[in-house]
């Protein structure tokens, strides 16, 4: 399964070959769950949430504000 | 696996709780609603001034603030804006803030370092040789008491999250600053004193990865950026430790905050009135003779005195 992953912070889109689910996406990436939230179009989607072949996701880091 | 609430598809997973994008709006509000009702923050017919930076956790406080507020009729609100003069940075999340106030029909009234102290941080920060953070949140705070005395706010409501927490007190644990973990808390302080306007944290039980959920659903997230002095500092080495025993270990947050809380009395019945002084100088309270705002601003008078 081929899954476009635009990552926010760098501003530049992955192509990343995965089956499973978005948890393992993250640990194939070697993302920290915790310190991202994942967009699929206008919502978010959770780690447990199944992958879609073909599918665009948006990995947002979280920043430190107040 | 779907909402616990409803059949729809999950955004976020809550301490084992999955919610859809409605039911999480609603469990993150009734949250910072049950903070603010179990540890008393805000009361009837106060004036609350929100402190705000223009970032996720402070647009997600003046929101849900106005919506309990219900136009004031419960409290009132100000937002309060202070411009360190952070190049790049506090431009931008001072414009997104005055547009969201515009917005949300609240007051705002901004601040500046250039205005109140003459420099601003990157100068002070050039002159003094001192760290950014340490320069930034000694002369924020300081601003924010006293502008916040003179609009006769009760008190001052800041937006730090569960993480901003638990890194304040690793911080604190780690520099065996304990009199300072004393002062932390939803409702920190120590000392009473008519000079000092009581802080008060309504967002103290949500996590940041929660907190940037919901700007995100809310759309306040669009275009906020981090303060460049973050990069390399304590706080962050600390929050990427947290975050990464927490993804290996679910529950570590909850449980820091939880035992933070339990110790919490005991700390503050043991430092109560400790230290508890005036500055020599400004008059204002400090736990020293001399409080840290006027040690910073000597040292830049000193500097640019003998500069001249």
């Amino acid at each position: 399964m081929k899954i476009r992953v635009f990552m926010e912070r760098e501003n530049k889109e992955r192509i990343v070959k995965i089956n499973g689910k978005v948890g393992d996406l993250l640990q194939k990436m070697g993302i920290n769950p915790e310190s991202v939230i994942i967009a699929r179009g206008k919502n978010l989607v959770t780690e447990g949430s199944a992958l879609k072949n073909g599918e665009k996701l948006r990995i947002i880091h979280i920043k430190a504000s107040d | 696996m779907a909402c616990k609430e409803c059949l729809k598809n999950p955004v976020i997973m809550v301490s084992g709780n999955r919610f859809c994008k409605r039911h999480f709006i609603h469990y993150f509000e009734r949250r910072v609603l049950k903070t603010i009702r179990d540890h008393k923050l805000i009361r009837k017919g106060e004036k609350i001034g929100v402190a705000c930076s223009g970032g996720k956790d402070s647009l997600n406080l003046l929101h849900i603030l106005n919506k309990i507020s219900r136009g004031g009729r419960f409290f009132s609100i100000v937002a309060i804006g202070v411009d360190e003069g952070i190049r790049g940075y506090r431009s931008r999340t001072l414009k997104n803030l005055e547009g969201f106030c515009r917005k949300e029909k609240t007051p705002l009234k901004i601040y500046s370092f250039k205005k109140e102290f003459g420099l601003t941080l990157e100068q002070m920060v050039k002159k003094t040789g001192e760290k950014p953070c340490s320069v930034c949140g000694v002369l924020r705070r300081r601003i924010l008491n006293q502008k916040a005395r003179k609009l006769g706010l009760d008190r001052i409501a800041v937006a730090h999250n569960m993480d901003d927490e638990i890194q304040s007190i690793l911080m604190n644990q780690f520099r065996r600053n304990i009199r300072a973990l004393a002062r932390l808390g939803p409702a920190p302080g120590i000392i009473r004193s008519g000079k000092l306007v009581k802080r008060v944290k309504p967002l103290y039980f949500v996590r940041e990865k929660e907190s940037a959920s919901y700007a995100f659903l809310r759309g306040f997230l669009d275009g906020y950026s981090e303060c460049p002095n973050a990069r390399g500092s304590f706080r962050i080495s600390l929050r990427n430790f947290i975050n990464n025993v927490e993804a290996r270990h679910p529950g570590i947050k909850n449980n820091i905050i939880n035992s933070f809380l339990e110790m919490l009395p005991i700390l503050r019945q043991a430092y109560k009135g400790k230290g508890a002084s005036i500055c020599k100088r400004c008059g204002e309270v400090s736990s020293q003779k001399e409080c840290r705002a006027c040690k910073i601003l000597e040292k830049i008078n000193l500097r640019q005195r003998g500069n001249r």
